[in-house]
């Protein structure tokens, strides 16, 4: 079918609704022809990437509570599991995910529920098949800011001292990196992401 | 929403009200505009639930959406172009850190800028694709034209948008 | 099983369309790996451990292509896959290990369930990995990409221990993840000697490396977890502590634990050598991992540390 359009133009739009998960079937091995080798192609892919986000990104602003019935916002879970907030609903669940245990262990409750409990033989459903997410004794709990960090932040090092020697050999961060290394290449849960935990010195 | 469900008035108010509040804000940069237009849209779906057919309900409402904003505009007889408010008329939806805000408020309001200098049709399609988050079926739906001229418009929307806006992305 | 075309466009772009997705039950648990490895995905993840009520939770963009995977916290950014790793920038730390041996996947693992679920609004199905009779992990997976949206692993008693879960999911990642990058990675090659048991519970020894100071790095798996146990001829001993984490006991003998989103560290002195675990086996994995190693030989060396740095 001959495009009706300018190939410029057309390229564009295959670069915005690949974006937006829109392109109609067939079209996917367009978009992969045009950024192959082409700098061009790819910047402008990049750029039109740069101001969807930059939409995207807006902040969202509350209703005037005035405009609203009464009653609290009630439990957005279910809807942020059917993936039906937009954009931006969903980053501000995600973010009070981040902050919040309780609603954490509301996901993962959630997630559970969702998924249909089979009753495995020999296993008492309601006791050690309980999929309890939220720990009856939680003391010390700590959040780590802004993604994935240890527990003791950055300056947990365990140095290795042959008498008064300064240098900080056997950091977890190369540990963690060693192994993480080694571990990609297995298929196990070489999907889970490895921890940065510790931040290089 | 599933297509054979029919939400009440106030799930339709606690789960989009904020959907149509910024719409509107990010259609007119103005948050009085966009409050007049969530009581509009409320008021409308409460009288047209009776009478809704379960179908696609996100289509149902926005196109009742956005037909209550234009009504509204040309009863005001204001052009969708407003100046931007000044930062003290909103409020963030979550808690941002300072740094946070400073960053998102300069940059917000270059693009918001950029956006009310779009043509109507682009960014309408825009914000309906970036900030509401329709799919091109449902804002072919909302808008009443062909899914191809969707792509279209959201496509020269951001190009434009690129165009305008000023700082290295 | 989904049947993929791959398409190979150059050296830079690839891309994948899933034909025919009518995905089943995984036919066993190393198939299933073996696609999850393969799928293309982007988004961000929920990640975090709970154990001994700690509880450690993050989150971390993912980008995941031709079976590697890029994650990145802030600003920081780590690449791994297929035995390699490198972290940020050009100049920064890369490292690659070469392979001798390949393991197996445990018999004592089996996958079952294959119900259909959703997850942000994709269709999904979940599959349970059975350890001898008991739910392990429970995993649910994107039917069009194979991607692991949700998993759960459970310690003995039957409470996750460690969960993630696809908070934010596209089916394309950014061209320039696709991008071979001509940096210089540090070799690791296999030793002949480990110091170390070819087998710990149930978990193998696979391949040994150097390690940091003169010391050694044994990598053991199961065919699901895995873990690197390091040595050195050095003790150890307290530079800075900044959190107050407890000890860890484990039969009776202390260790120091950290805990972390994805992994456990565990570091001890034994008699000759000290010894650093670390890896994402779940803590009854652990505790069997840790009496078949050299326990603690200095008698109360951690609280004599621990009294030092906190009088």
């Amino acid at each position: 079918m001959a495009p009706l359009i300018p190939d410029s133009e057309r390229r564009g739009e295959l670069f915005s609704a690949y974006l937006d998960g829109q392109l109609a079937p067939g079209e996917v091995t367009e978009v992969s022809d045009l950024l192959d080798g082409d700098a061009d192609a790819i910047a402008e892919f990049r750029s039109l990437m740069g101001v969807r986000r930059s939409v995207r990104l807006l902040p969202e602003f509350e209703v005037p509570p005035h405009l609203l019935p009464d009653g609290h916002l009630g439990d957005r879970l279910s809807a942020y599991l059917d993936g039906e907030l937009v954009t931006l609903e969903h980053r501000r669940v995600t973010r009070h995910l981040v902050d919040c245990s309780d609603c954490r262990g509301g996901l993962q409750e959630l997630d559970r529920a969702r998924i249909a409990v089979r009753s495995l033989p020999g296993v008492d459903v309601t006791t050690t098949g309980e999929m309890s997410a939220v720990p009856a004794v939680r003391h010390r709990k700590r959040f780590i800011a802004g993604g994935i960090g240890a527990a003791a932040a950055t300056a947990l090092l365990v140095g290795l001292a042959l008498g008064n020697s300064d240098q900080p050999a056997f950091s977890l961060d190369d540990l963690g990196s060693r192994h993480v290394a080694r571990a990609s290449a297995e298929p196990g849960f070489a999907v889970l992401p490895p921890s940065m935990e510790v931040a290089l010195p | 929403m599933t297509d054979d469900f029919t939400p009440t008035w106030e799930d339709v108010a606690q789960r989009y009200g904020r959907k149509i509040y910024n719409f509107a804000y990010r259609l007119t940069g103005n948050p009085d505009d966009a409050a007049d237009l969530v009581q509009e849209v409320l008021l409308r779906v409460r009288k047209g639930l009776d009478s809704y057919q379960p179908g696609s309900f996100e289509g149902w409402l926005w196109r009742i959406t956005r037909n209550a904003f234009l009504d509204g505009v040309r009863r005001k007889k204001r052009r969708p172009e407003s100046a931007l408010p000044d930062g003290d008329h909103h409020t963030l939806g979550s808690s941002p850190s300072p740094d946070e805000v400073l960053a998102s408020v300069r940059l917000s309001d270059d693009v918001q800028s950029s956006l009310l200098k779009l043509p109507y049709e682009y960014r309408e399609a825009v914000v309906l694709c970036d900030v509401v988050g329709l799919t091109y079926d449902e804002i072919a739906e909302a808008t009443d034209v062909p899914v191809g001229t969707v792509r279209s418009r959201i496509h020269r929307g951001r190009k434009q948008l690129r165009d305008l806006l000023t700082w290295p992305l | 099983m989904i049947v993929r075309r791959m398409i190979v466009v150059g050296g830079l772009a690839a891309l994948v369309v899933a034909v025919g997705a009518s995905p089943g039950l995984a036919d066993d648990l190393a198939d299933y790996l073996e696609d999850a490895g393969d799928a293309i995905y982007s988004g961000q993840r929920l990640v975090g451990t709970t154990w001994d009520g700690i509880e450690r939770v993050g989150m971390v963009d993912i980008q995941h292509h031709g079976g590697m995977t890029s994650v990145g916290a802030g600003s920081d950014i780590a690449m791994m896959g297929a035995g390699r790793m490198h972290l940020g920038g050009p100049d920064d730390a890369a490292i690659s290990f070469v392979l001798e041996s390949t393991p197996d996947l445990h018999a004592r693992y089996t996958v079952e369930n294959g119900e259909a679920t959703r997850h942000l609004g994709r269709p999904a199905t979940v599959l349970d990995v059975m350890e001898a009779g008991r739910l392990r992990v429970r995993m649910v997976v994107d039917d069009s990409t194979s991607a692991p949206v949700v998993t759960q692993v459970f310690d003995a008693a039957g409470d996750v221990f460690r969960y993630s879960s696809m908070v934010d999911f596209s089916v394309w990642v950014d061209p320039a993840m696709v991008q071979t990058d001509g940096r210089e990675y540090r070799m690791m090659l296999p030793i002949e000697q480990v110091e170390l048991p070819a087998s710990l519970g149930e978990y193998q020894l696979i391949d040994g490396y150097s390690g940091p100071d003169d010391g050694q790095q044994a990598f053991y798996t199961d065919g699901l977890f895995s873990f690197s146990v390091f040595t050195t001829d050095r003790r150890l001993n307290w530079r800075a502590i900044t959190d107050d984490e407890l000890p860890y006991v484990s039969a009776g003998h202390s260790y120091l634990r950290v805990v972390a989103p994805t992994s456990v560290w565990v570091l001890w002195n034994a008699p000759s050598s000290a010894m650093a675990l670390v890896g994402d086996l779940p803590p009854d994995h652990l505790d069997q991992v840790l009496t078949e190693l050299p326990r603690p030989g200095t008698d109360n060396w951690l609280k004599r540390m621990w009294r030092r740095v906190f009088g």
